[in-house]
């Protein structure tokens, strides 16, 4: 059990490649955060060097309140979950989950009682005397998890542990993992490119870019207010709408794109008022996009209908611009008709184009 | 013309496979016919008989060269498995500076001739007092250059994450490399131990430099000075007889092992 704080750690391969750039994070003992971030943003590289497997270019990493950056990984008390489970091919399941108690001098009685125990949490009692090839990948990773359990670690690393499983098996595992850390209250940072692993299991989350923090906190915060425009449209399923047009002032502001053109009536116009007469991002979740029964609303065709069961996605199109709308399984449409919709205006997000950051 | 096509493949190969048998057999053949029958052009002997051989084990201490042989042939090969697979490992799986720089230094060594190094390495075993033991036949064998790059390659494919593992788990260096890595290079090492026992078996030139004493000589050595020298009593039968007893070993460990060394020459990375 221990906190773990990351105070400017800077990483530089090779001289010139920054993975990771001015890292602060603190996270308290206990807590499950996620780390989140598109492919190659540094995320690995974290989380490499907070186990000690790569080396900190600047900056200090504490796990409880010693700096560990000179300390080898098997001194930092911590287990990792690797995204390719990365067993040892040619020992049992039995020698994989016990090696590093073995290795520690862990009286056999010991192992042998929380290897147990571990197989019992994890249902994989009857796959002790199998060798990791005659396993499949879900099994294999629920014995990664067993290895790093027994040990006891004071924190828990996790890469893309579930990467390479398929849809199911994902969001079984992910339960489990979730039930471990209610059961262990241990320390857990995990590190996933796709958003609703990260939305669904973390505390708290950290979105990266190209090694640098963009936004930390709660799912629902990040959801709610995401700093700038790469967050909006990182977080979320299908993704934000962004529309670039023109704020003007006519009897009240009016965000002009052409035949997207509508007035902007949120609340935001005190924060939009300088921007008259310049470009602004404007964004609106395809769930804040609703279809109009009346007269009323902008103009767009449905391209595309997409039926996901419990809800319905449309790809509406007026000109160049185009939008994704998530509405009820009941709604009466069809793919070419002629729609009007409206905005849920007090939900939508406006973007600084220059700085991409959120008015 | 598929059963065709086969039968001229199948026809060349037989042939091809008889011209390198051939001579084998007619050795092995040999060594059991009477003297004068081996220049005869016959394949099988008229009488079988084992005068050659008694000939051979009558005039020379050959089952004592053999165990010589053994010993530092065993001992050697193991020495280059635990060495080379250690800076094979290093070179491919640790950070330090000057790595390539050495790398590029062991792979020099092995454009050197070995013709080259021969006197001053003589020499060397003279200043150190090791001539007529069998460190001097052990100690210049104990690592090779040759092993070295293998390891290196091999190594270069094992999964990193396995690696990671093991450190996080607790594992040191040696730990990995001897109980992570090693179990799962066995093709890889049934190679190098092949190759290099093969190399340190047959090899002549360096006993007879450094052996005098007739009771440390290797098997190839006592053979070949057996031939050359005046008391095979110029009989043919008891020279080819030496040359089978010389050969058999290696070719006993060659068919056993044959299965791994190819495969190891077929796959080249560990999957997971
Ligand atoms: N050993 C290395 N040498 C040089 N560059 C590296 C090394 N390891 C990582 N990098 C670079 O650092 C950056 C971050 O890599 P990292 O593996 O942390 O990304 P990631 O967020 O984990 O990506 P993914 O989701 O694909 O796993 C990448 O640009 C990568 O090319
Ligand atoms: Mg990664």
């Amino acid at each position: 059990m221990a906190d773990v704080v990351l105070k400017d750690v800077t990483k530089i391969f090779d001289k010139e490649i920054y993975a990771v750039k001015d890292f602060n994070i603190e996270i308290s003992d206990g807590e499950f955060v996620v780390l989140v971030g598109p492919s190659g943003c540094g995320k690995s590289t974290v989380l490499r060097m907070i186990a000690g497997l790569e080396e900190v270019t600047q900056g200090d990493i504490y796990i409880g309140d010693k700096i560990v950056n000179n300390i080898a990984p098997k001194e930092r008390d911590i287990a990792m979950v690797f995204q390719n489970y990365a067993l040892y091919p040619h020992m049992n399941v039995f020698d994989n989950i016990s090696f590093g108690l073995k290795l520690r001098k862990v009286d056999s009685k010991e192992i042998e009682k929380r290897v147990n125990d571990a197989a019992e949490i994890l249902g994989i009692n009857h796959l002790m005397q199998r060798k990791p090839k005659a396993l499949s990948g879900g099994e294999r990773q629920r014995v990664a998890l067993g290895r790093s359990i027994v040990r006891q670690p004071k924190v828990f690393l996790f890469d893309e542990p579930l990467s390479n499983l398929d849809a199911k098996l994902r969001v079984e595992l992910r339960t489990e993992i979730s039930k471990l850390h209610n059961r262990l209250k241990t320390t857990m940072i995990y590190v996933t490119h796709d958003q609703v692993e990260a939305m669904t299991l973390g505390e708290k989350i950290i979105i990266m870019r190209d090694g640098v923090i963009q936004q930390k906190g709660t799912p629902v915060d990040v959801y709610d207010n995401p700093v700038n425009k790469f967050v909006a449209g990182f977080i979320g399923s299908p993704s934000m709408n962004f529309i670039t047009g023109q704020v003007e002032d006519t009897q009240g502001l009016l965000f002009n794109r052409g035949s997207l053109s509508f007035p902007i009536n949120s609340g935001a116009e005190d924060k939009l008022k300088e921007f008259v007469g310049k470009d602004i991002i404007f964004g609106i979740r395809p769930e804040d996009i609703s279809i109009s029964g009346k007269e009323k609303g902008i103009p767009m065709v449905v391209e595309i209908l997409e039926m996901m069961g419990n809800e319905i996605y449309l790809h509406l199109a007026i000109d160049q611009n185009t939008l994704i709308a998530r509405v009820p399984p009941d709604t009466k449409v069809e793919e070419g008709q002629k729609v009007k919709i409206i905005f849920n205006f007090p939900k939508a997000h406006y973007f600084d184009p220059d700085s991409q950051i959120r008015i | 013309m598929v059963i065709f096509k086969k039968t001229v493949f199948y026809t060349i190969l037989f042939a091809a496979a008889l011209t390198f048998l051939y001579p084998f057999i007619w050795m092995i053949l040999a060594t059991f016919k009477p003297e004068i029958e081996i220049t005869e052009i016959t394949l099988l002997p008229s009488v079988f008989t084992l005068r050659s051989y008694e000939l051979v084990f009558n005039k020379i201490p050959i089952i004592r060269s053999f165990l010589n042989s053994l010993f530092v042939s065993v001992t050697a090969t193991a020495s280059v498995l635990f060495f080379s697979s250690m800076v094979g490992y290093s070179l491919s799986r640790l950070q330090f500076r000057g790595r390539e720089l050495i790398f590029g230094v062991i792979l020099l060594t092995m454009m050197i001739p070995a013709q080259i190094t021969l006197i001053p390495m003589y020499i060397l075993m003279v200043k150190l007092d090791l001539t007529n033991t069998y460190r001097a036949l052990i100690f210049p064998a104990s690592i090779s250059a040759f092993g070295i790059l293998l390891f290196r390659q091999y190594f270069k494919a094992f999964p990193q994450e396995i690696i990671d593992a093991a450190r996080i788990d607790g594992a040191g260096e040696f730990t990995i490399l001897y109980r992570i890595i090693w179990p799962n290079s066995i093709p890889t090492l049934i190679t190098v131990g092949i190759i290099t026992f093969m190399g340190i078996w047959n090899d002549v030139l360096w006993p007879l430099i450094v052996i005098r004493k007739e009771n440390l000589m290797t098997m190839p050595q006592m053979v070949t000075l057996f031939s050359v020298g005046g008391r095979a009593e110029a009989q043919l039968g008891a020279i080819l007889a030496a040359a089978t007893l010389l050969a058999v070993p290696v070719m006993l460990i060659y068919l056993f092992f044959q299965k791994y060394f190819i495969r190891s020459m077929a796959t080249s990375g560990l999957k997971n």
